[in-house]
């Protein structure tokens, strides 16, 4: 009995001890804390296009020398002060003058040519080479102290477009390998990475633009959208960028804001009974996206008819959404049958789990939905590593017919960082081919001005009206939980960077 | 799960038996509430009414509790609005079929190759044993999300790695209680008798290794249920439009702030049949163990 | 003993390489890392080029040639994500487990022997029966769950504890505990069985009727008898700690080797699974072969076998 009562003395005693001491740490101060979902694996700027990298870096602690505006696409300067078309073939770019890395060397044209030279070497596989230039040849030389010149071999009408991707370091940076504590010419020095834990950055004193009001800036990464804004929430952290709908539960704190990302489901045009326009038209038709928005998907998020968002120059705004019919969609089912079309075929939709909060209610929802048409629909859920082995060419030869969950983000001002991709013949990622959208592609990619947006337009209503390779869903939106006593106000480019110099205090 | 109840019939002691249940007031809650389970899991799905698992995007992440709907939304709809209840009870069938499954198989293969290594002993005994030291030396969770990574996380895919990671116990078991009973007599007699390998295994020794198995695959049950969840957590366990308990509740967390009751009541099913499980289990290690089972049958007469 | 050692050492290399071989096949069929590393929308000409350039295009048993030449140089592979070795990003996750999982297996120790004595003291009494429930109910629930509600319920309702990642002593305290639960559950049962094994042995009977204090009978007597299958079946939850901590690390933003592992399967980091998988292995079977000495240096029988 005495025994007993001692323990239950001992562990009341322990509790009570472990319920006073605990203070956790709260941010304060002209500390900045943010909260990722992953942690980077490495923090060179040359992959500042990974949304985990480019959050930390991009802006930061590497410039790039021109700055896409996020609201219009159109195009700002940084780095570079003006820049200009020379001939068909060549851009100039004139450098910023008066600009310091941080390891105290000077930005001048042979540290630019240096640095994009050491991004577009085919023996570092860093993202922007791969992304964005990946099968494009470029040279880049000085051609006097502060001014560089930029050839192709093929037409480039939207290289400034393409530089805003382009993040600049010192010429003192490793060759052909990713580095651990990149030195770049932007407000933040990078300070200290402990693997796992955090990344830090420090107030650059010799930056050359105005003087930012946050002096540390620390990154910390949780896996779990509830954590991440339970952090916001209780102080530990003052920004969570991207958290889950159902995690933005307090007006005060969470902002919502349309981001670059359009869903769709992608339709594989090639096979029985999806090479049948009425099944596509019909599986468009079937889709109840009001009774989607604003349950599984955020209120704000808006049908979608195109792939690139209304702020890329190529997006046609006069195309409306599909309009939930399912008597129509069944009346159109019902005809393909009537021809001999094979429409109680087993159709796979592919999901990606996690691809965009509540992915799998998602897709389990438009399973119903299309089921209800009258479709075979099976769901197969998958890792990100699984469902790319469905998204790229090759493609398997005996495949079955096939719709696949996909999220495009484009946020760099034209449509062609998306268009030859998705649905050009040999795009790598299309399963669509029409001798028409080809051609437009091409003139398009070649094209400037007026013109260029125009061809883009027509591109997009040919395939909105009379090819139909996807099942359009939303343009979305994010949610970015922010502490009040700070003053930032997130927005569509938080998706892949975060410019701690706009942060204020309350 | 049937395996004990027909040991149990086929016992003559059924009434003896019966009044060590009585006599162990929770296990004897325990064996009433699985076999309630079990009933669900065989008959449930076939009486729900399909309109309960529709897709009512109205009814989402309905509140529990409330008589304002259908009784079969008394525990809540979840995010695409479909009635609670109706969805635990077709997860129940999902769920015990990959548990007992699971468990019988990895039962089976472990016995038998326990059997054989504790029998055989030499270098065959050796190698099994230690593929089981293989299996064990190793993160069994991390096993089983490589290669389900590498296959389709399938109904039988999840069975087979559930089935695998599980074995080593089994093997370990049944390797020792046959190198104990391999002293005994009988088994040589048998063996001086002419009777076969073969014989003397299935004959005579494994009938008394199969209470010490079945009161660890008891056990066992609630752990690969909890691991069965686990997967589910890391995005590799059984996929949807199928559903188990586990799932449930790995979907349901990202509700928890707003409807806890998506996650909580798959959760309560998946402890409450566990913690029923670990009370039978502890029960039968007491009637299985000569020097405890007075403390169920003493009371037990004095009853009588 | 010694013969009986370098035989345990022998046998536990054997299970390492053959894990090992087995790791290496089955990571290599969940398909070509090349798609995960580049940017989805890389085009098709890189994906080729990278995948030459780093041998993914080879038949698998060269592959496997090349990586045990490297093996055998002591160079188990880089990280191709992390563009560090493997070695070192493993090296630095193990130390965090370890410590999380020592502490965790230390409280279910003490825990489980305090409570599972006094259980055994009165079989079937009402602190039996309490603390059997109590514990297997805390034992049976899912972890991940009881994780992310505990984030909910102490961190941002009471504010008492932080909601997640390393520091000092506050930071501790729901990881440590939610990795306890399950090991506690089931070794305060093992302590049971045993010790009402031991308090009922001819010795306690003895000591009893010697007039020796209660306390010191259960405590003294019986625990040091009933204490060598909880040795057993503690040196067993060394893996399955090493689940928990999957979990758990996930969770709480932990950078230890369950998540390193979990990140690294997921993102086809071929180099920093295998390492990984190596280590715990070695570190796994340590432990178990520094218990099997334990227990034979307590245990007579297995000693003068």
């Amino acid at each position: 009995m005495k025994i007993k009562n001692f323990s239950i003395a001992i562990s009341a005693a322990s509790i009570m001890a472990v319920a006073s001491i605990c203070s956790p740490a709260y941010s304060a101060g002209k500390t900045l804390t943010v909260v990722l979902s992953e942690e980077p694996d490495i923090v060179d700027p040359c992959e500042a296009t990974r949304s985990n990298v480019g959050r930390i870096v991009k802006q930061n602690v590497s410039e790039t020398l021109v700055e896409i505006d996020p609201k219009d696409g159109s195009i700002k300067a940084r780095l570079a002060t003006s820049w200009k078309q020379t001939d068909n073939l060549t851009w100039e770019f004139n450098i910023r003058k008066g600009v310091k890395f941080h390891d105290g060397e000077d930005l001048n044209a042979k540290a630019v040519v240096k640095s994009i030279n050491r991004a577009l070497n085919p023996k570092y596989d860093c993202e922007i080479r791969t992304k964005f230039f990946g099968n494009m040849s470029v040279s880049v030389s000085a051609v006097g102290s502060h001014t560089i010149s930029v050839k192709t071999k093929a037409p480039q009408p939207i290289m400034p477009a393409l530089m805003g991707t382009m993040t600049v370091v010192s010429p003192n940076t490793q060759e052909a390998k990713g580095v651990r504590n990149p030195q770049g010419t932007g407000p933040y020095v990078f300070d200290k990475w402990t693997p796992g834990q955090s990344v830090t950055l420090k107030r650059f004193s010799g930056y050359w633009g105005s003087k930012p009001v946050v002096e540390d800036v620390k990154y910390v990464f949780r896996k779990e959208s509830a954590v991440r804004s339970a952090m916001v929430k209780t102080g530990e952290a003052d920004i969570a960028p991207n958290i889950a709908v159902q995690d933005a539960t307090d007006s005060k704190m969470d902002f919502s804001y349309f981001n670059s990302e359009t869903a769709r489901l992608r339709i594989d045009t090639s096979i029985a009974p999806l090479n049948d326009i009425r099944v596509r038209k019909a599986m468009n038709l079937a889709i109840d996206l009001e009774a989607l928005r604003g349950s599984i998907f955020a209120e704000g998020v808006m049908p979608q008819t195109q792939i690139v968002v209304p702020s890329i120059n190529g997006h046609n705004p006069s195309l409306k959404p599909w309009k939930y019919n399912l008597n129509e969609a069944k009346k159109l089912v019902a005809a393909a049958k009537a021809d001999g079309v094979p429409v109680g075929k087993e159709i796979i939709l592919i999901g990606r789990l996690g691809i965009y909060p509540n992915s799998t209610e998602a897709m389990e929802a438009m399973h119903a939905m299309l089921t209800e048409a009258g479709f075979n629909i099976k769901i197969k859920m998958m890792e990100t590593a699984g469902w790319l082995n469905f998204l790229s060419r090759p493609y398997a030869e005996d495949r079955g017919p096939m719709l696949l969950q996909g999220q495009h983000d484009n946020n760099n001002g034209d449509a062609v960082f998306s268009m030859y991709n998705k649905y050009a013949c040999k795009g790598a990622q299309s399963t669509t081919c029409d001798a028409k959208v080809d051609a437009g592609i091409k003139a398009a990619t070649a094209a400037t001005g007026e013109n260029r947006r125009k061809i883009w337009q027509e591109v997009q209503r040919r395939l909105h009206q009379d090819i139909v390779p996807d099942v359009q869903m939303f343009h979305m939106v994010g949610f970015s939980r922010v502490n009040p006593r700070i003053n930032f106000t997130p927005s569509i480019s938080t998706n892949s960077e975060l410019q701690v110099s706009q942060v204020k205090f309350n | 799960m049937q395996k004990i109840q027909r040991s149990k019939v086929s016992s003559n002691n059924f009434k003896k038996i019966l009044s060590m249940f009585l006599n162990d007031k929770l296990a004897f809650i325990s064996i009433i509430f699985l076999i309630l389970i079990i009933i669900i899991a065989v008959f449930g799905p076939s009486l729900t009414s399909a309109s309960f698992t529709k897709m009512n995007l109205r009814l989402r992440n309905l509140a529990p509790f409330s008589f304002e709907h259908d009784i079969m939304y008394f525990f809540g709809a979840d995010a695409l609005g479909r009635s609670m209840i109706a969805r635990l009870i077709v997860a129940t069938q999902n769920t015990m079929f990959i548990a007992a499954t699971a468990v019988f198989f990895s039962m089976t293969l472990g016995g038998i190759l326990g059997l054989v290594s504790g029998y055989f002993g030499g270098k065959i005994g050796n190698i099994i044993m230690r593929l089981a030291d293989i299996i064990m030396s190793f993160p069994s969770l991390l096993l089983a999300v490589i290669v389900l990574y590498m296959f389709d996380p399938s109904l039988l895919n999840l069975v087979i790695v559930l089935a695998f990671t599980r074995m080593p116990i089994y093997m370990r078991t049944a390797r020792a209680e046959v190198l104990e009973i391999r002293e005994r007599l009988f088994v040589s007699a048998a063996i001086s008798m002419g009777a076969s390998h073969f014989r003397i295994i299935f004959k005579h020794i494994a009938p008394l290794t199969i209470p010490t198995l079945i009161t660890i695959a008891t056990l066992d049950f609630a752990f690969v249920m909890l691991g069965e969840s686990a997967l589910s957590f890391l995005g590799v366990g059984i996929q949807p439009p199928e559903v188990t308990w586990g799932l449930m509740v790995a979907q349901g967390r990202n509700y928890l702030q707003i409807a806890w009751w998506l996650a909580f009541f798959p959760g309560l099913m998946i402890m409450l049949v566990a913690l029923s499980l670990n009370l039978l289990s502890s029960w039968l290690r007491i009637v299985l163990d000569p020097i405890q089972r007075w403390r169920l049958e003493d009371i037990g007469e004095k009853n009588e | 003993m010694k013969k009986y050692l370098s035989k345990r050492i022998l046998s536990s290399l054997l299970a390492v390489i053959g894990l090992f071989i087995m790791v290496f096949f089955l990571a290599r069929l969940t398909g070509d890392p090349g798609h995960l590393y580049l940017p989805i929308d890389a085009p098709l000409e890189v994906r080729k080029e990278f995948s030459e350039k780093h041998g993914f295009n080879d038949p698998i048993y060269v592959q496997f040639g090349r990586f045990v030449g490297d093996l055998v140089n002591g160079d188990l592979g880089y990280s191709l994500r992390k563009e560090r070795p493997a070695i070192d990003v493993v090296l630095e996750a193990i130390p965090i487990t370890l410590s999380l999982a020592a502490v965790a297996m230390t409280i279910a120790l003490f825990g489980a022997i305090i409570i599972g004595s006094l259980a055994a003291y009165r079989p079937n009494g009402i602190f039996d029966r309490i603390s059997r429930v109590v514990s297997l109910t805390a034992a049976s629930a899912p972890d991940f769950w009881v994780a992310i509600t505990a984030i909910l319920l102490f961190s941002v309702s009471l504010r008492w504890l932080p909601t997640s990642g390393m520091g000092d002593f506050p930071y501790w305290i729901m990881p440590v505990s939610i990795l306890v639960i399950r090991p506690l559950g089931l070794l305060v049962q093992v302590v049971r069985g045993s010790m009402i094994t031991a308090l009922s042995s001819d010795f306690v009977k003895t000591a009893r009727a010697k007039g020796v204090k209660e306390k010191s009978v259960i405590f003294k007597h019986a625990l040091r008898n009933g204490l060598l299958p909880v040795i057993t079946v503690a040196g067993d939850q060394a893996a399955a700690i090493a689940n928990g901590a999957v979990i758990v690390e996930t969770i709480f933003g932990w950078p230890g080797i369950g998540k390193l592992m979990i990140d690294s399967i997921l993102q086809r980091d071929f180099a920093v699974v295998q390492a990984s998988i190596l280590i715990t292995a070695i570190v796994i079977l340590s432990i178990n072969i520094i218990i099997d000495i334990a227990y034979a240096t307590l245990d007579p029988r297995i000693r003068h076998k």
